[in-house]
């Protein structure tokens, strides 16, 4: 029995002991990823969520047609009368002005997921980073980022989603649900808040962006937003809400001590945040390209299908107004057969081509290239506008104003242009034309056409049913609306069927 | 007039009795397989009715008159013995042979020593070597198949490497796995270790059916538990060796779908038809290609072999007992690049140290290698290089195969070539230890420990060559090395007591689970020389690496109370508490419980002198187990880093987490009862009812949290149903060793959903054709095909009901519409995924040294969406293609009925057509042989057995599904590798 329990008394402690000893013995965490506290312990790891979000504006989602923010502007120039294409295809489908109003549509959820997944990330930066480690001033630079990505995001959503912000309403009509906060809530899912109060919402986040980007650390670059592109959002804002004089001073503010590219700078592809007229940039790293997911597989120089079998092509109409001596009359090729055009081996070179693009080119080997997000000739455009809107509501003495900002606009695209004679609302439609001409491919007209509650006409130029599917639409019906995503009304209790748009 | 005189004469030993002097005689009754002691077995006085039953240490105490000299020894599964006792003594025991016919295994599952199943209150079905071994496939458990009632197993891949997905008593859970837990000699093993071991090396594997024997393994047992044990050596008993060699070869199991494309003429005058070519361009064209090419002779290879041979020793001396095993398998796949071999060796050791302390070690280790192809599913250089048009031929006119030049017209390189050029190899290093410890400090105290590692390396090679011709010097290769390490450590004290004829066995434990896996990887690209294939080789800007690490740990502690009154009634109650680590940390912990009950009734004395009623036990229990198998870590709420930005460290939210993700939980309820009659039937009946709630269900997510799904306790479903075997003894002649034994097994179940998320009645499962609804089975739901409209030959299909399409059928013959949409047309089409009724039956038969076993399977009631006829049934939408025979039958005049609309339409579209009944009967097993007698083995002097025999697998099907195979397992299946159809022999010898 004295041997036995030799063994039996080891045993027992062995039995005892083993695994309980380790107190940690189911704690597991995974190598892939991190529990989210620990990103906000520094703000140097809060940096790196903040980058997560630049990042996340051009990586391969689920389809093809999701490669970020370039996907979105492709969108939503796609729906204006613009870009043509030179075969009919099904890329981009929204340009036929059908399947944006279709609750299972994929570009719909993407656009939905794609912008509420930035905003829940900034909402865990803005929620947390007051308690994390390090400077003042890089807190406030953070912050300040995080809340205009937030502002910036719910102001997309509610353009596409949301029926148009009428200046002279009282905007009850649905727009999107607010998400302001990374606390889980009690009750799953947030009802389509009013399109006032998104834009509530929205002021508030680009005011406190703002007020935090005063003394917080200089954004290491363009990726980055500074109180420039806060004021530069907060001017678009304006100017989708009929304040204009609001978005005259946020605009003039937002270029101020910026200047506008040089000839030579215009005819370099649109690629490269180091363009002196960008202020705001999604910086592509050659070992991070998205293929074929690429802004630049679609509409650029990159060797694929889409840029080979269907170059983009300029609505021939909005081409012709280009006068001659302009530099952008160059960024079209109205034969379709010019070789100048440095277009991926293989593209289409006829007739049937005219009028393709080469504005924007690849940057690399690969389909990389940076995405232009806010130019100073925007600046520009929001300003001139605004005052000459102030203009004609009887604030006459802005039109000279208008007048002279469009002037170093125009002069700096074209050495003869000389100020314009125009005046009341020939002197606007100018500069709408402008606007046209230079945001062209950016990302801006259907919000235009939106805002200004002006139909789509693709009549006059070299728009086909064929090619587009319809040439007119009126303006202010429901399909100005895109579809709330089915799975978003399956799945959220405080927004059912009768939530969806007419 | 011969019974009364039989019960007089009874009744007079009794008076003579009556007065006789009685003695006490005692013994213990052991079973000659293992020597362990036989609970429950019946003494009896010879030719009298005085008896008794043994206890659960197999021990008796019978009062004797002095007279008495004869005893019979009996147990159900047992040769009945009788026994002389020895002038002057009062001990007898005795040793019952197996009989062979009914096996009483002794069952080693839920812990503790091990225990007769006649004795066991659970609910435990278990299946011999004898139904594994020699079988010619890699995968043990596609044997397992029609073999125990509720188990469905199905092989849903012709891959030699493939395994077989297994499910007891129906769907279980709607979010989380429905694989039963794989014990390996008590070690918690993956599927694929049992493709990664020697089949033969199998001595049983049990199956847990119910929540008595499965609730102690708590938190991973809802879905059942199969237990393999391996083969061990009997102390005392010279070597046994054994030498297998078997050989066959290997076919579709069914050509049938492939052997129904059209031929040249009918697609050349098809597509005549179909305005593609004009007769005249026809005629240019089949004159410059003069061929009629089968393309599934070319894409499926003939008569591919699987070689295997094993050796094994085992036997045992004084104190120590050896298996010894060594095997090579290697199998050929049907396709292109597929295969998969396989080489084993195991050392099972047991040994008694003294009389307190026994050990024992397992070694297993094996290294596979795996081949597939990965050019499956839709790929059309992979299952749809079928739609090849027959003209073209993968030959040219000399028959030399165009390989590594396009196929002139078809303008593709052959499937073959490509598959070569793109090589996936896995090998894998598979390591089992198993060891335990077990002391026995006083008589009927066992502590005993145990401990195992379920592991492997995997390294795996793809690649794209550089000298294949369509990429030519711009070669691809991707490495990866994976390693899994899954530990178990159990630690058991068990106690036997018995008071008066009051039997109790008290277990009480505790046990560790955890495993790793970590894997790194490598790629690059733009690699210029197939000889100088390796990853620094390739682009230097090219160049990926990638690492991984997952964990996962459980922590349980676990009792049991068994208790049984005289061997006849039995109470076993039993609890578990597991915690682990996948889940809210407010939530890892629960707490899992059965109660059971069983009674052999045929012990009671009104039923003891049935003569006809061999036996009759009753059983119920209820009690409840977890479900967790999700991935590691699912509770969490995590960032993910692979957002770098700008070359700087960049995170996103990667997922939201749920803190309060808790565990799946099952309650089951059973009840049954087992008998057998005139010594040669045998009937086990029962039934179930299991209810699964808080399921770990993927639960579609609000958008505006930036997430899509996220794992939830959701969700209720339940099963239920009766499981059914019978075999009976038709035919038995001992002087000739004949006999033949038909058995019938089966499975009914109807599964329900009862409660889903966030308050809908109804969920359709995105792209996959499968509706859950609330008070419905688990079903498809679908477009409902409505005909074609015979006078103008278009498609239709029903329009649904408006706002319940998804639970009620609508199919009104004047609500019908051609105007096809899979979102708007979409409704319950009142067709369950999973088939109610499941089974097998064949028989067992033998005359003299001959022995024939024909085993059948089939499953009733299983519906898939064929999604290959979409592409073989659907000449509009894939224009010049190849299609199926059935396409010809397309309207053309008014008045006409046809299957398919007017050639202006699409064929085929995503609709109820495509869901088929997949209900089969299938020869799984059949295997013919004859052992040498023993007059001749004598004369060789060293030879103790020799058995050749004839096998085939998968011999026949019959079936209505029209796809390559019914028996894949899935909703949706499109370009499946089929159950291959093989036929051998073998050869086994015993020295």
């Amino acid at each position: 029995m004295k041997n036995l329990n030799k063994i039996l008394f080891p045993l027992a402690v062995f039995t005892l002991t083993m695994g309980a000893c380790k107190k940690d013995y189911l704690v597991t965490a995974p190598t892939d990823a991190v529990s989210s506290d620990a990103v906000f312990t520094t703000t140097t790891n809060a940096m790196a969520a903040l980058n997560g979000i630049h990042r996340s504006l051009y990586i391969q989602y689920s389809r093809q047609e999701e490669g970020g923010q370039g996907a979105v502007n492709l969108n939503i120039d796609y729906m204006g009368e613009d870009i043509v294409n030179t075969v009919s295809t099904t890329a981009f489908g929204v340009h036929k002005w059908v399947t944006h109003r279709s609750a299972t549509n994929g570009n719909n959820s993407f656009i939905y997921t794609f912008y509420y997944r930035i905003i829940t990330n900034a909402n865990l930066i803005i929620d947390n980073i007051d308690a994390a480690d390090g400077s003042d001033a890089d807190k406030k630079a953070i912050k300040g980022e995080a809340l205009t990505y937030r502002a910036w995001a719910h102001f997309v959503l509610v353009q596409v989603f949301g029926k148009r912000y009428d200046a002279a309403g009282n905007n009850t009509q649905a727009g999107v649900p607010i998400s302001n906060t990374s606390k889980v809530d009690e009750k799953p899912g947030k009802p389509r808040a009013s399109v006032e109060a998104v834009y509530a919402q929205i002021n508030a986040d680009l005011d406190a962006a703002i007020a935090s980007f005063a003394g917080a650390t200089v954004r290491p670059n363009k990726s980055h937003f500074n109180i420039n592109v806060a004021k530069g959002i907060k001017a678009r804002v304006a100017l989708t809400q009929g304040k204009w004089a609001i978005a005259a001073q946020n605009a003039l503010e937002a270029r101020t001590g910026l200047t506008l590219m040089t000839n030579a700078e215009y005819l370099s592809g649109f690629n490269s945040y180091t363009n002196q007229e960008w202020m705001w940039g999604s910086k592509q790293q050659e070992d991070q390209t998205t293929y074929f997911y690429s802004f630049f597989a679609y509409l650029g120089t990159f060797n694929s299908t889409a840029n080979r079998t269907n170059p983009k092509r300029i609505n021939s109409a909005l081409y012709n107004q280009i006068t001659s001596t302009d530099v952008r009359k160059g960024l079209w090729d109205p034969t379709g057969t010019n070789t100048a055009f440095s277009l991926p081996v293989g593209v289409v070179t006829n007739a049937t081509a005219s009028y393709r693009q080469r504005k924007f080119a690849v940057a690399g080997t690969t389909s990389v290239g940076d995405v232009v997000n806010m130019r100073v000739a925007e600046m520009f455009l929001i300003e001139a506008e605004a005052r000459q809107r102030l203009a004609i509501a009887g604030a006459t003495a802005e039109e000279a104003t208008a007048k002279n900002v469009l002037f170093t606009l125009a002069k700096n695209r074209d050495a003869n242009y000389v100020l314009s004679t125009n005046t009341g609302v020939a002197l606007l439609n100018e500069i709408l034309v402008q606007r046209r001409v230079e945001l062209w491919g950016e990302g801006f007209r259907f919000f235009d056409l939106k805002r200004m509650n002006a139909p789509l006409d693709r009549n006059g130029g070299n728009a086909t049913v064929a090619l587009s599917g319809v040439l007119s639409v009126p303006a202010g019906g429901p399909e100005w609306q895109w579809a709330i995503p089915q799975a978003e009304i399956d799945s959220n209790p405080a927004i059912g069927p009768g939530n969806q748009n007419p | 007039m011969k019974k009364l005189l039989q019960s007089l004469f009874v009744l007079m030993l009794f008076a003579v009795s009556a007065f006789a002097q009685e003695r006490t005689i005692t013994g213990t009754v052991t079973a000659k397989e293992d020597g362990l002691p036989i609970p429950g077995a019946t003494v009896r006085i010879k030719n009298s009715n005085v008896g008794t039953t043994t206890n659960a240490n197999g021990q008796y105490t019978i009062k004797a008159p002095s007279g008495a000299a004869q005893f019979d020894f009996s147990s159900i599964g047992y040769n009945t013995v009788t026994k002389a006792l020895s002038a002057g003594s009062n001990t007898l025991n005795a040793v019952l042979e197996n009989d062979n016919r009914v096996l009483d295994e002794v069952v080693v599952t839920g812990y503790g020593s091990g225990r007769r199943l006649s004795g066991t209150v659970g609910s435990v079905a278990t299946v011999s070597a004898k139904t594994v071994e020699n079988k010619p496939v890699a995968n043990a458990l596609d044997a397992m198949q029609g073999k125990v009632a509720g188990l469905t197993v199905f092989t849903s891949s012709g891959e030699p490497s493939s395994t077989s997905s297994l499910r007891l008593h129906g769907v279980g859970s709607l979010g989380a796995s429905n694989a039963p837990l794989f014990l390996l000699d008590g070690i918690q093993v993956d599927e694929t270790t049992i493709t990664n071991m020697n089949p033969n090396d199998i001595e049983t594997v049990s199956v847990l059916k119910d929540a008595s024997s499965t609730s102690i393994y708590g938190a991973r047992a809802a879905n059942g538990v199969v237990y393999v044990s391996t083969k061990r050596g009997k102390v005392a008993t010279d070597a046994t060796i054994s030498v297998l060699g078997q050989y066959s070869v290997a076919n579709p199991a069914s050509d049938k779908f492939y052997r129904s494309m059209l031929n040249t003429a009918q697609l050349s005058q098809l597509q005549i038809e179909q305005g593609l070519r004009t007769p005249a361009a026809t005629a240019a064209l089949l004159a410059q290609y003069p061929n009629d090419t089968k393309w599934y002779d070319y894409y499926y290879k003939k008569d591919v072999p699987t070689y295997q041979t094993d050796v094994t020793v085992s036997g045992g001396g004084g104190k120590t007992a050896y298996y010894l095993s060594g095997s090579f398998f290697e199998g050929e796949g049907n396709r292109f690049r597929s295969g998969f071999d396989r080489y084993t060796l195991r050392s099972n050791l047991t040994s008694t140290l003294n009389p307190y302390i026994k050990i024992g070690l397992n070694l297993a280790a094996g290294t596979s290698n795996t081949e597939t192809n990965g050019l499956a599913g839709n790929d059309t250089n992979g299952p749809l290089a079928l739609l090849a048009q027959p003209w073209f031929s993968p030959y040219d006119a000399n028959g030399n195969e165009y390989y590594g030049t396009i196929i002139p017209g078809w303008g593709r390189y052959s499937p073959r070539y490509i598959a070569d050029n793109t090589p996936f190899n896995r090998n894998r290093l598979t390591f089992n230890p198993t060891g335990f410890v077990e002391i026995t400090p006083f008589k009927n105290l066992t502590i005993k420990s145990q401990g195992g590692i379920d592991g492997y390396i995997d390294r795996e090679t793809s690649a794209r060559l550089a000298s294949d011709v369509r990429f030519p010097g711009a070669g691809t290769l991707s490495e990866s090395y994976s390693r899994r390490l899954n530990k178990t450590v159990t630690n058991t004290i068990e106690y036997r007591f018995s008071l008066d004829r009051h039997n109790f066995t008290v277990l009480g434990g505790q046990e560790y689970v955890d495993g790793i896996t970590q894997d790194f990887g490598a790629n690059t690209s733009r690699l210029a020389n197939d000889g100088l294939f390796i990853l620094q080789n390739g682009d230097a800007s090219n160049r990926g690496v990638s690492s991984f690490k997952s964990e996962y740990s459980f922590k349980s502690l676990f009792g049991r109370l068994e208790y049984n009154f005289s061997s006849k009634y039995f109470l076993d109650a039993s609890i578990r508490e597991d915690k682990s680590s996948r889940f809210g940390a407010n939530k890892q912990s629960a707490t899992f419980w059965s109660v059971g009950g069983m009674w052999r009734a045929k012990q009671e004395n009104f039923l003891r002198d049935l003569s006809w009623l061999n036996d009759l036990t009753v059983r119920a229990s209820t009690g409840t187990s977890g479900n967790s198998a999700i991935g590691n870590y699912e509770s969490l709420a995590t960032a993910a880093g692979s957002s770098n930005y700008n070359g700087l460290p960049g995170v996103i939210q990667s997922a939201p987490g749920n803190p309060d993700l808790g565990w799946e939980r099952q309650q089951k309820t059973s009840a049954g009862f087992k008998a057998s009659f005139l010594n040669r039937i045998r009937l086990d009946v029962e039934f179930y009812y299991r209810e699964t709630s808080n399921q770990l269900i993927n639960v579609p997510q609000v958008f505006t949290t930036g997430y899509s799904l996220v794992r939830t306790n959701v969700g209720a479903i339940q099963n239920k149903g009766v499981d059914i075997t019978l075999d009976f003894d038709v035919y038995t002649n001992d002087e000739h060793r004949a006999f033949i034994t038909p058995y019938i097994n089966g499975n009914m179940n109807r599964n329900k959903i009862t409660d889903l998320f966030q308050g809908k009645n109804f969920y359709v499962n995105p792209g996959t054709g499968v509706l859950w609804a609330i008070g419905e089975p688990v079903s498809y739901v679908y477009p409902m095909w409505a005909g074609v409209n015979s006078a103008n030959g278009l498609p239709q299909w029903y329009v649904p009901n408006a706002g319940d399409a998804s639970i009620v059928t609508r199919t009104d013959p004047n609500a019908v519409t051609s105007s096809f949409s899979a979102a708007g047309l979409q409704q319950n089409t009142g067709i369950q995924r999973y088939a109610w009724l499941n089974g097998g039956f064949g028989f067992a038969s033998g005359y003299e040294g001959f022995y024939l076993n024909v085993d059948f399977t089939y499953s009733k009631g299983k519906y898939m969406i064929n999604n290959d006829r979409y592409f073989f049934e659907n000449p509009t939408s894939f224009p010049g293609f190849n299609q199926s025979t059935t396409v010809l039958d397309y309207w053309k005049t008014p008045g006409q009925n046809a299957t398919f609309p007017n050639l202006t339409q699409q064929f085929t579209q995503f609709d109820s057509r495509l869901i088929e009944d997949a209900s089969f009967i299938r020869l799984k097993n059949l295997q013919f042989g004859y052992n040498l007698p023993k007059s001749i083995l004598d004369k060789t002097k060293a030879l103790k057995g020799a058995k050749l025999f004839f096998l085939a697998r998968n011999l026949l099907t019959f079936t209505e599904y029209t796809g390559p195979d019914p028996e894949i397992d899935t909703n949706v299946t499109l370009g499946a590798y089929p159950n291959t159809r093989q036929v051998g022999f073998g050869l086994q010898l015993t020295f």
